[in-house]
């Protein structure tokens, strides 16, 4: 009877322990994130209706959850479908070659707002995509390949080679990993490795620690290189010496994939953590500021719509939901009824995904174990980190 | 036996994790925790809080109602602050003659394009490293690179006050003559450069791009965002992917 008793105890004391720290953080992002969402629809997107490039803020905001920005959403998708029947469905680059880095852009953005990327204006982005030349991968950035990941992902049993494109896809990524350090944009003798590729990178390859070793290790010393690039002052992730709002967001994203462990991890020794390094740059009207610009220049485009992604993905996170680019949860379609008692939130089922049976093997099958492992791995390498700085001084 | 000792020592670890738990939590974060609770137990109200500040106001009203308040707030605020910029530039400006005539003028629409004030700027366009790279470059580039590296030697610039590094570039280019291709938009500023003077991002090179300097520093945003200063020193490099700062 004692030991039954003990264990209950035992299990429920370690279920309060672990969620305890999670809510004080969560307030001031919440905050933070109505904020952003405020900004984007109401003054960045005020008078200036989003369109195609805007895919970035119409992501972030359809993967909030948010009500209020349903309206906005409808007229991204109307001006973007328009765009694209005026370019005949070529996203190209300036000498007229098609350039995968669009096509994934928007085919994500599309499947964020749960809306048909195989009929895009009649156009197939799907098709684009997975029937490009494989040289059209190689010349695409880091980031695009590992956006690219999600896409195949998602739609793998609607791709015929999904299975063989997976692989090569994550082999090219690879060739842009520096030994012992993390990515480069681009494949080339003079990359130089940077963080927020590297952090991109992570987000594609997180499930696939188990794919090989050197997968596995190139994760490990990526969350490394990052974890050294946290500024010990303010919790920000630095790009070229400097504290930055861009890299700090796609570090909470990735964080934010891997679990909520890697915030602790990545919390410097004066308490300052990832968000508060993120949330030095934001601005009074909830935009976020280029430091390169400063402060008094307004807000960024490019700074505010990483940050946004960044709030929308810890939010995520604390909420329990799936990740910023896992769109397994689209089936379910969450819908809030206000009445004159108060908001009741109830959960419909719409359009779940078929489910067929797959005989071919998965390479993210076991992503759960892999992310796992990863978080024991920035744990170890925290301890590292720490033990060297204090070596240092 | 084994097994009640393996239990007293799961316990014993539980009760440490709940401990270390709590230790960590500050008074700012209990606080915040306790608002936090309050939230979830009233969910028909929202609590707005200032950043660290003990203050909870909690308006009896739905979530979106909550929001789109705050939004209005917002762009109310925004809106008044620009309206109030031209009055500002001038105040700044007491110098210049037509300040009377915007103090006597119905609001500034009207003065304002007379009234910028003129932001001298030195701007150089550059491919060295096109150069030093021939045996990389694309065939179609080898035919418009110039071989001393220079599109553009240093020259003088009148930019006017609020101008972007972008619109100096853009000023420049039309006068000369070269080319500029580019994505993006002014009013979002988030334009980026790929192309000047025929020469293209990728033409050396995967990481091959444009890149560019002021007063030495190398800017890693946008040049539609950055504003110009007198005596602004501005300089384009046409870079392989190396660093070239």
């Amino acid at each position: 009877m004692n030991k039954i008793i003990s264990m209950v105890l035992a299990v429920v004391i370690m279920i309060c322990a672990t969620s305890v720290s999670a809510t004080a953080e969560g307030i001031n992002s919440k905050e933070s994130l109505q904020k952003a969402i405020s900004f984007t629809a109401d003054i960045l997107f005020a008078d200036d209706e989003p369109t195609y490039m805007d895919e970035w803020y119409i992501l972030a905001l359809a993967r909030s959850g948010e009500n209020s920005v349903k309206g906005l959403l409808d007229t991204y998708y109307r001006n973007a479908e328009q765009d694209i029947i005026e370019k005949e469905g070529r996203y190209t680059d300036y000498s007229g070659v098609e350039s995968l880095g669009e096509y994934v852009r928007v085919a994500l953005t599309l499947t964020a707002m749960n809306k048909d990327i195989r009929s895009f204006g009649g156009y197939d982005l799907l098709d684009k995509i997975t029937k490009m030349d494989f040289s059209a991968y190689e010349q695409s950035s880091t980031s695009t390949l590992s956006y690219t990941l999600k896409i195949i992902e998602f739609y793998e049993d609607e791709i015929d080679n999904a299975y063989e494109l997976k692989n090569s896809v994550i082999d090219e990524m690879m060739t842009r990993y520096i030994e012992d350090t993390g990515f480069t944009y681009m494949l080339g003798e003079w990359a130089t490795v940077e963080a927020d590729t590297t952090a991109q990178a992570i987000q594609g390859l997180a499930i696939y620690s188990d794919y090989s070793d050197e997968v596995e290790n190139a994760l490990i010393n990526s969350l490394s290189y990052l974890l050294e690039q946290q500024n010990s002052e303010d919790g920000a992730i630095m790009s070229w010496g400097a504290s930055n709002p861009n890299s700090t967001a796609q570090m909470i994203i990735t964080a934010s994939m891997i679990g909520k462990d890697v915030f602790d991890y990545f919390t410097t020794d004066n308490g300052k953590t990832l968000l508060d390094g993120l949330l030095a740059f934001v601005r009074e009207d909830g935009g976020f500021y280029e430091p390169y610009y400063g402060a008094d220049a307004g807000s960024d485009y490019y700074a505010t719509s990483q940050a946004l992604q960044a709030l929308v993905a810890y939010d995520r996170m604390v909420s329990g939901k799936t990740d910023l680019f896992d769109f397994s949860d689209l089936g379910e379609e969450e819908v809030t009824v206000t009445e004159a008692t108060g908001t009741t939130t109830m959960i419909i089922l719409s359009d779940p995904k078929p489910d067929t049976i797959d005989s071919s093997p998965k390479t993210g099958d076991t992503s759960s174990v892999g992310v796992v492992s990863l978080i024991l791995a920035v744990a170890l390498m925290s301890a590292f980190v720490v033990r060297k700085s204090r070596d240092e001084e | 036996m084994k097994n009640r000792s393996f239990y007293f020592i799961l316990l014993v670890l539980a009760i440490c994790m709940f401990l270390a738990g709590c230790s960590v939590e500050t008074v700012d974060e209990y606080n915040s925790r306790m608002k936090l609770t309050q939230d979830i137990e009233g969910t028909n109200s929202i609590s707005v809080k200032a950043e660290h500040s003990e203050t909870v106001i909690e308006k009896a009203t739905s979530h979106n109602a909550a929001i789109s308040q705050e939004a209005v707030s917002v762009s109310d605020s925004i809106t008044q602050r620009l309206e109030s910029v031209p009055t500002v530039q001038a105040a700044d400006e007491p110098e210049k003659p037509v300040q009377t005539n915007v103090e006597t003028a119905p609001p500034a629409l009207t003065t304002q394009e007379t009234d910028k004030k003129v932001i001298k700027v030195k701007i150089g366009i550059y491919c060295n490293k096109a150069v030093v790279n021939w045996d990389k470059l694309n065939e179609s580039a080898k035919k418009i690179v110039p071989e001393s590296g220079v599109i553009l030697d240093i020259q003088d610039y009148n930019a006017e006050e609020g101008d972007t590094v972008f619109d100096v570039l853009k000023g420049v280019c039309e006068s000369n003559g070269i080319s500029l291709s580019y994505t993006g938009s002014v009013k979002r500023k988030n334009i980026y450069i790929n192309g000047i003077n025929g020469l293209y991002e990728r033409d050396c090179g995967g990481a091959s791009g444009w890149v560019y300097s002021v007063n030495d520093e190398f800017i890693i945003a946008s040049a539609g965002g950055y504003v110009v200063k007198d005596g602004d020193m501005i300089e384009f490099h046409f870079t392989d992917g190396s660093r070239v700062f």
